[in-house]
């Protein structure tokens, strides 16, 4: 098919497209007329809705506020604990985790601690992991919060280096031992928050580490050959207008995947150039994110943009050891 | 084209008949082409028709905020844009979609209420694009937008809307050339 007949075929296809859509235009009238009176709906109870809100807000605070006090002094928490032993083990059941000090950078210090929680109305148990923002005079305020659910055992903070970059990022993970299943986040910290770049929930069979300098994710997957799933991610920074990569270089398996993820607002954009890393339809994964497979052996770069900025990836893929 | 600023071009509306005024001028001028945007994006008529309300809320309630530095336009449009991209990112589709769901959800998207009405076999290709691709062809031929206009309304680059428009017109054609066979 010849550019010529695929121009014209995608003026078929704009004739098409407004005969689909002639079929469901609600009248403009209609539409302002709804749009104004759910306005107004939203208005009215507005300010009692935002007095609520700053009383839970309040009130959370000052349960938070008074989580913090005891946590430190409870009976397997000491106040500023280095994880030094706890890194080097395994996932820890949660009662027996110490607070952990994690740092994304000489400014940015946070505490850590895994608290054993129920959500849905007490249906579901889990682990709620906290991060408290460490400031002078001893003062700490809630900066990152969420919720494992089915979790019962924890992993260590895992820190992802960033030269180049503000802020490192963090690997937060939570397992589930009755079931083989794990959790995790990747959060960084954006626009004075901590916000988060990728999570997942219920990984059968899975495992969650930082190796090389980026995450790697294994996942129960019969349809591989090793029947796991591995797939690397690779976090997006953007610092003083500069596209920051946590490393440089790659080296995968065929078949193994690689996912580019940049935080919620940006809009990344790669492309192999060497055409041995087959992308896969990001629709699931957001606009934030691209995925590839390695389909060939050899050296690929990737060339990455957020549409304002650009980098680029080199990966070495090598056939299963 | 780009759409300058409507009536009262450069002032606020600061009365409620002349909010409504400017309001209704807003949907019966771009309603259309929301609805559209939401569309390509979320491909479920629904959620489509529920954004293009939603756009809308926020337009009448944030007139007054409206600085006109922009085009009512290019305002509108990020708003939808914004509000897909939110309905994207909401828990369902990221933190509580489990591993092996994934595959699931591809495959039911397949299946949504819009199979039976995305009539048109070139239509319906477009719309099987990836979502990145598929939008910028839409709004390229379908809306007759420029890629300056595209750019804007999605907040990439203008480069970056012309790789997509390659992109999505390389996949279009294979999609295309393989129904032919």
């Amino acid at each position: 098919m010849n550019e010529r007949e695929l121009d014209s075929l995608l003026t078929q296809g704009k004739k098409e497209a407004g005969d689909f859509f002639s079929s469901f235009m609600p009248a403009p009238t209609q539409l302002a007329a709804e749009a104004v009176s759910k306005s107004r709906r939203s208005w009215r109870p507005q300010a009692v809705r935002r007095m609520a809100l700053a009383a839970a807000c309040v009130a959370a605070v000052l349960a938070f506020a008074l989580l913090a006090w005891l946590l430190p002094h409870a009976e397997y928490a000491r106040p500023g604990a280095q994880p030094s032993a706890l890194a080097q083990a395994d996932d820890t059941p949660v009662d027996n985790v110490p607070t952990e000090t994690v740092a994304l950078g000489e400014d940015k210090e946070f505490r850590m601690n895994h608290i054993p929680t129920t959500v849905h109305d007490g249906a579901v148990p889990g682990i709620m992991t906290v991060l408290w923002e460490l400031s002078g005079n001893w003062s700490q305020q809630m900066a990152y919060s969420s919720v494992f659910e089915y979790c019962d055992t924890v992993y260590p903070a895992m820190i992802i280096p960033f030269s180049g970059a503000d802020y490192d990022m963090l690997l937060i993970a939570s397992g589930d031992s009755a079931h083989g299943r794990i959790g995790y986040r990747l959060v960084g910290y954006r626009t004075n928050a901590i916000q988060t770049w990728w999570s997942r929930d219920g990984l059968p069979g899975g495992d969650i580490s930082v190796q090389d300098g980026v995450a790697v994710e294994k996942a129960a997957d019969d349809s591989q050959q090793s029947g796991l799933r591995v797939t690397y991610i690779v976090p997006i920074q953007t610092t003083s207008g500069a596209l920051v990569l946590p490393v440089s270089r790659l080296r995968l398996g065929v078949g193994e995947r690689l996912l580019l993820i940049g935080s919620s607002t940006d809009d990344v954009d790669a492309e192999s150039l060497g055409g041995l890393m087959s992308r896969e339809d990001s629709e699931p994964y957001g606009e934030a994110a691209e995925m590839f497979t390695a389909v060939g052996t050899g050296e690929d770069v990737l060339q990455i943009s957020d549409g304002h900025a650009g980098n680029s990836l080199t990966v070495s893929i090598v056939e299963h050891e | 084209m780009l759409e300058t600023a409507g009536p009262g071009a450069g002032r606020r509306p600061k009365t409620a008949d002349e909010r409504e005024s400017t309001l209704n001028y807003l949907v019966r001028r771009f309603g259309d082409r929301v609805l559209k945007l939401a569309y390509y994006h979320v491909r479920d008529r629904y959620l489509a028709e529920d954004i293009c309300q939603e756009v809308f809320c926020r337009v009448y309630r944030h007139l007054d905020r409206f600085r006109g530095d922009s085009s009512y336009y290019t305002w509108i449009y990020r708003i939808t844009m914004n509000l897909c991209r939110d309905y994207k990112a909401s828990a369902y589709f990221r933190r509580m979609l489990p591993a092996r769901m994934e595959e699931e959800v591809i495959a039911a998207a397949e299946t949504r209420m819009f199979e039976i009405a995305e009539g048109g076999e070139v239509f319906s290709k477009v719309m099987d694009l990836p979502l990145k691709l598929r939008t910028v062809i839409a709004l390229y031929y379908f809306e007759e937008m420029k890629t300056a206009e595209i750019a804007q309304v999605l907040g990439i680059s203008e480069e970056n809307v012309r790789k997509r428009l390659c992109r999505g017109r390389e996949l279009l054609r294979k999609k295309l050339s393989q129904e032919e066979r």
